[in-house]
């Protein structure tokens, strides 16, 4: 190619605004205006054409595989008869520029304007959006009305910020003088807040100061953003909370810095747990009240999908409930079944939203149940995704339900059991001291920690177009960790000092005379707040506390356990034999949680096989044991098998002297675990195998309601190698750089490969991955329960139906499913069918192949063993007829699919 | 019970008597406290020169003086006269038996100052089967200071029972230590058995409560205190007593710090214990220990009571828990504290004046006279007059 002289072409430039697609009352029109000046008008300071604006504007919701957002150039090459030519052609004379406008995808999160070289552009509220209506009836009613009578989604994201925040008007703290005098904090002791524990237990983390950072995802947020918010909370010496999307593998260095979010869509593999700082229950939230997690098809890409062990690409709604806990009953079983799987030294934890009536009764039913801190989600809270009505309903004051809480705590005397972490609409240091002084322990600030990432809400989370590179993964890398997380740190020890400044000027010396010291006042209009705050001071000691409430036996340690059980336990000890251990229970000998303290015990003098003889319904049976092997005579208790790995499980029934105890399992039996098999002899109740990761279930005979629920896709290979063992003794300064390393690694392939290709460079690993696999057979006694593989993510359930029940499923079968398949053997009517999915009355040779495993595995498992005369009797005669005629009983299928598997198109949110 | 008789003067209002809703302003006070083998009379004298540091109440504690018997004795005061039969009954509600009750001040003192009613009560405890019918408690000592204290804290604004103790009587005023003096006729204790004394001068300062409610020391059961100062940390250190189910009958900052004092003390906490649990140590202090100690102190200070029992603020404070006296300043030292002693007698006080002048009136030649260390914990422990200086590993028992 011949250049081109550059002083014979004649350069032409334009900025001009591209035509409006539509016009009429939907015409959504610009909610903002976007202006570039050129020279002629801010001489100096005018556009130069650089296109920094284009690369730097990622939103395009119209049409959100453009390479290009509001900005565009367009180059146009002539020659001297004004024909358009490629740019190479030496013909060339004339060149027009053109930087096109297209105001309409503005979101005004103003990376354009912070990026531009010249400080051209202006980006401004346009009149013509939000100038219509009255005041009662203003532009974003109206504007609301249009977005959905437009069809648009109401997903929206981040905080709406409809009104001004609470907090930042009538409140006055109280101040020290003469009588008591400040403290001077230029020293040590004054209203210092550097030596903090969460959790005041047996399990503490210690932390070096009061404002945490909140749970937000890795999936939420890019990468870059996750990381940086992870390394500024190992430089703050605070936890780091995750989200309920687990951790990405090259950030396992942290691991024991992280608390990891256990959410209703119970995302994740669920290795190593035992090498993270804790769990957090997510029950809810306020920024999405009552509802579950979310993340748009688009964000859940092949890199996602790995780490919450989901098909990538479809979209992940989380259900609302937890289903594990329905009750104030089901508290303290989950808590007893974490604590056993990760021991007394690591936080056990519970996100709640404040609730309007009944908030001290649920911080009561919390600590009770033995969590060891509360997080206070309370109103004006911020979320990467949430319906828009969820968002606007604002929910009650975080200094209000922290005053509930504390108080309902004290009068149980637990206060001193659990700490209080209270967050929502915190947003500068006098709201964070304010929420100590009411009785917080921890104040959290989650969208503060996105602003020095550049955060300024454009509330586009949910598209995944984040210019900022926040919450959109692609453009993660506009983000630098190392960089980003120092800023967090300089904002939070800044935050911090000023709360020392007002902890000093109260004449307090340090963090534990603030909290609950409640030295302000509210003389505002709110009257809920000028009632709780305004009216007379809050008494200095509630009275008649329950002091005996922590004695309560919920909270005694393995070693109170031991020492009670003492004989038993030696006596059971000293019947080893090599790495085998025969527990006889007789029923009642011991209880679900020494019983598990006892096998643990065993474990660490080298048992791995179990056999638990005479169970009468012990819970938590195998949950942190680390055997190979655990067979049980008899009944298994609620959340037996919960969170196990590579463990073989046997149930089968028991006889004491002339009664047959079953080989039933009760609620949440084996939930997120992922056993190398699992072969229960009976029936399973509600809730089997929820959340399974991977594994192969049998149950002989039927499941109980929601069985299945949110079955995985199964594990990546790498997450069965992952070994957290070197990083225990890490200090912070090797994890950072080790964190730092491994991000330079993946930047690297980044680099070469690009955003696209270096997502699809996993895919492999997708494809690599064994989903959890249960097949039921049928008892005579009932059918399956309702909702049958609910929300599955993947994996394969199978009724077997030997009993060859006529109609065997219950109703609302595989609803919400996004991967994964069900098969049934017998009649399943349209209207038992859940929604978005459908069946399929044929199968296909792999699907055969797959029940033919499947069904000669389950005959040799359960013809061998003595279950009850009527179904051993079923079972011979089906494997007779199975034997005599496979084809005959394939035919007898139906398969069950979800009906889409892609991601519906996200449209405009306004 | 009591028959209702007409005392002269008018009824206290209940502002000066509970200082209101709002209680009365917070101040400075001063402070002497006497162990061992001491003449009351010279002990008093030299306390006059305090009073300058607080003149609106002044309190004396007397330990011993009700030691020949074994009944509780109650020193309570009412703010109106014709409430005190229906009072007296409350107390008998709790299963007691009053011995015998009789009127505490002389009439004619009621034509000279503003006076409440203030009698004094033998009361001889339930059984223990009785106790434990009653409440979730098996021990006397116990069930009346919760009762003494539900009491206070239910009829703050009409009575207060100032002193509850099997041994000490405690005798308080709104007015100066010469009236206390006169009003209680504490010359007539002279020659009593007394082995301990606590001596009070107010200048009110606590958001606590009134005239009447104001005054220390303060006494509950076995316990007495008094206390120099303004605490910061008061709300924490109410709370960390609210949730081991102890409660302030009074309310004060300074009550929250003997209740913690008993507290420990019973717990089988040591003195140095204690120390590092009220004053704590200076970061860089805690980086000069050993790791051993360094240990014991994190553990101490990660729980979370004892935590919060940290005092923050300007403090001289003096507690008197059953046999052991000890005395501490704030780890800032924003508070004086001097003590003085011999093998005979121990002094404590808000300043080495007091202490001279009661050595010189008393012709004690002390060992030795200094100031304590900012926020360190001085103890004597005194048994039939005898004093042992406690040394700082001593613990009143072993934790249970």
């Amino acid at each position: 190619m011949k250049s081109i002289e550059k002083n014979e072409v004649v350069v032409k430039k334009s900025i001009r605004y591209t035509e409006p697609v539509k016009t009429g009352i939907y015409a959504t029109g610009a909610k903002h205006l976007v202006k570039i000046t050129d020279d002629a008008e801010e001489p100096g300071r005018g556009c130069v054409y650089c296109g920094t604006c284009v690369e730097a504007c990622t939103h395009n919701l119209s049409n959100p595989e453009s390479k290009t957002g509001v900005f565009s150039m367009e180059v146009l090459y002539r020659d001297s008869e004004g024909n358009r030519v490629l740019p190479e052609n030496e013909e060339t004379v004339f060149m027009e520029k053109i930087l096109w406008i297209n105001p309409d995808e503005c979101c005004n999160c103003k990376r354009c304007v912070k990026m531009c070289p010249q400080r051209a552009i202006k980006v401004t509220k346009n009149p013509d959006y939000h100038d219509i209506g009255v005041n009662l009836t203003n532009s974003e009613i109206i504007n609301n009305c249009l977005s959905r009578a437009s069809g648009n989604s109401t997903i929206s994201s981040a905080h709406l910020g409809k009104f001004p925040s609470k907090l930042s008007e009538d409140w006055i703290i109280d101040a020290a003088e003469i009588l008591s005098p400040q403290r001077d904090h230029l020293h040590e002791y004054a209203g210092s807040m550097d030596e903090l524990t969460l959790g005041k237990r047996n399990a503490k983390f210690h932390c070096k100061t009061p404002v945490l950072d909140v749970h937000m995802s890795y999936g939420s947020n890019s990468h870059e953003a996750f990381l940086a918010r992870l390394m500024a909370c190992i430089k703050l010496g605070r936890p780091f909370f995750t989200g309920e999307g687990y951790i990405h593998p090259d950030m396992m260095p942290a691991a024991k810095h992280c608390i990891l979010q256990f959410g209703s869509g119970g995302y994740g593999p669920w290795v190593e747990l035992d090498k993270f700082a804790g769990i957090s229950m997510k029950y809810g939230q306020d920024a999405k009240k009552g509802k579950g997690g979310r993340l748009q098809a688009k964000k859940n890409d092949i890199e996602i999908a790995l780490l919450r062990c989901v098909e990538a690409l479809r979209n992940l709604t989380a259900p609302n409930p937890q289903h594990l806990q329905y009750s104030i009953e089901e508290l303290p079983m989950r808590v007893e079944s974490l604590r056993a799987l990760l021991g007394e030294d690591k936080l056990i934890g519970a996100d709640v939203y404040g609730t309007a009536w009944n908030f001290p009764e649920i911080a009561v039913a919390l600590a009770k149940a033995g969590f060891d801190y509360i997080t206070v989600k309370a109103g004006d809270g911020s979320t990467g995704a949430a319906h828009i009505v969820d968002m606007q309903n604002r929910g009650l004051n975080v200094v209000y339900l922290t005053h509930v809480a504390d108080l309902a705590l004290r009068r149980e005397g637990l206060r001193e059991q659990v700490s209080i972490i209270s967050e929502g609409g915190i947003l500068d240091s006098f709201h964070a001291f304010l929420v100590l002084l009411a009785g917080a322990d921890f104040t959290g600030m989650g969208m503060r920690t996105l602003h020095p990432l550049g955060c300024t809400l454009c509330r586009r989370c949910h598209t995944g177009q984040c210019a900022w590179g926040i919450t959109s993964r692609p453009y993660g890398t506009r983000i630098d960790p190392g960089v980003g997380s120092e800023k967090i740190v300089k904002m939070i020890k800044s935050f911090v000092e000023d709360m020392e400044g007002l902890a000093a000027g109260l004449g307090m010396s340090s963090h534990t005379d603030v909290v609950g010291a409640r030295r302000f006042r509210y003389h505002g209009k709110d009257p809920l707040l000028y009632n709780t705050f305004g009216k007379e001071e809050i008494e200095k000691q509630v009275e008649e506390v329950a002091v005996k409430e922590r004695f309560h036996k919920i909270f005694k340690t393995s070693k109170d356990i031991r020492f009670e059980n003492k004989d038993f336990f030696s006596s059971t000890l000293a019947n080893i034999n090599g790495d085998s251990l025969i527990i006889d229970v007789d029923a009642d000998k011991i209880d679900s949680r020494s019983l598990n303290v006892l096998m643990k015990d065993a474990v660490k003098k080298g048992v791995k096989k179990f056999t638990l003889k005479n169970v009468i319904g012990q819970r938590i049976i195998g949950t942190g044991v680390n055997a190979e092997e655990i067979n049980v005579e008899g009944l298994v208790g609620n959340h037996s098998f919960a969170f196990v790995r590579n463990m073989t499980v046997n149930v089968v029934p028991a006889k004491m002297g002339k009664f047959n105890v079953p080989a039933n399992a009760q609620v949440g039996v084996a939930n997120t675990s992922n056993p190398t098999e699992m072969n229960i002899a009976g029936h399973v109740s509600d809730l089997f195998a929820a959340y399974a990761v991977s594994g192969t279930f049998r149950v002989a005979k039927s499941g109980g309601v929601r069985n299945l629920l949110l079955m995985k896709a199964g594990i990546p290979r790498e997450w069965a190698k992952i070994n957290l063992e070197k990083y225990a003794k890490y200090t912070n300064k090797q994890i950072i750089e080790d964190l730092l390393l491994n991000y330079q690694k993946r930047k690297a392939s980044l680099n070469r490969m690009g955003w696209h290709k270096f997502i699809r460079s996993q895919e492999n690993k997708l494809n690599d991955r064994k989903p959890p696999i249960a097949i039921f057979g049928l008892g005579t006694e009932r059918g399956m329960g309702d909702y049958f593989m609910e929300y599955a993510q993947g994996g394969v359930g199978i009724v077997l139906n030997v009993v060859n029940m006529e109609n065997p499923m219950g109703y609302y079968i595989c609803s919400g499913m996004t991967a994964g398949a069900a098969y049934i053997r017998g009649k399943v009517t349209d209207s038992q069918l859940g929604v978005g999915v459908r069946k399929i009355d044929y199968l296909t040779d792999s699907d055969k192949n797959l029940l033919k495993k499947e069904i000669d595995d389950f005959l040799s498992v359960f013809t061998k063993i003595k279950i009850d005369k009527q179904y051993n009797g079923k079972l011979s005669v089906f494997a007779e007829l199975y034997k005599n005629d496979p084809e005959k009983i394939f035919d007898e299928f139906c398969k069950i699919i979800p009906v889409s598997a892609g991601a519906e198109k996200i449209k405009s949110n306004e | 019970m009591s028959t209702v008789t007409k005392y002269p003067g008018t009824e206290i209002s209940e502002r000066e008597f509970s200082g209101g809703d709002e209680g009365l302003s917070p101040g400075a006070c001063g402070l002497l406290a006497a162990v061992g083998n001491f003449k009351l009379s010279a002990l008093l004298k030299s306390a006059m020169c305090l009073q300058y540091r607080g003149r609106t109440g002044a309190g004396i504690t007397l330990k011993g003086i009700y030691k020949d018997h074994n009944f509780y004795v109650f020193h309570v005061m009412y703010r109106d006269q014709y409430k005190v039969g229906e009072l007296e009954s409350v107390i008998e509600s709790w299963g007691v038996h009053i011995v015998e009750s009789h009127e505490m001040v002389p009439r004619r003192l009621y034509y000279e100052y503003d006076i409440p009613v203030i009698k004094k009560y033998f009361v001889a405890p339930p059984t223990i089967d009785e106790i434990r019918y009653r409440e979730t408690i098996d021990s006397e000592y116990f069930y009346i200071l919760k009762q003494v204290t539900k009491f206070n804290k239910k009829f703050i604004k009409d009575a207060r029972i100032f002193s509850s103790s099997k041994e000490n009587g405690t005798f308080l005023t709104a007015f100066e230590l010469a009236d206390t003096i006169k009003i209680y006729d504490i010359e007539q204790f002279e020659n009593s058995d007394y082995e301990a004394c606590l001596i009070h001068l107010r200048w009110p300062t606590s958001s606590g409560r009134g005239l009447w409610w104001g005054p220390q020391p303060i006494s509950v059961g076995e316990i007495a205190g008094i206390h120099n100062g303004h605490l910061s940390s008061d709300k924490a250190n109410a709370m960390a007593l609210e949730q081991l189910g102890i409660y302030l009958h009074v309310g004060t900052d300074s009550e929250a710090i003997f209740l913690e004092v008993d507290y420990l003390l019973r717990n089988g906490y040591s003195i140095l214990d204690i120390e590092w649990i009220i004053s704590r140590k200076f970061p860089r202090e805690l980086e000069n220990m050993t790791e051993d100690d360094q240990k014991r102190f994190k553990e101490l200070v990660s729980d979370p009571y004892l935590k919060k029992m940290k005092m923050s603020g300007p403090a001289t404070s003096i507690v008197m828990s059953e046999d052991e006296i000890l005395g501490f300043t704030d780890r800032d030292h924003l508070r004086s504290f001097s003590i003085g002693y011999n093998s005979n007698v121990a002094f404590m006080a808000s300043e080495q004046r007091a202490i001279v002048s009661a050595a010189y009136f008393l012709q004690e030649n002390l060992d030795d006279i200094y100031d304590p260390d900012a926020g360190k914990v001085v103890g004597f422990s005194v048994k039939n007059k005898k004093i042992k200086k406690l040394d700082y590993g001593w613990k009143r028992n072993e934790k249970y």
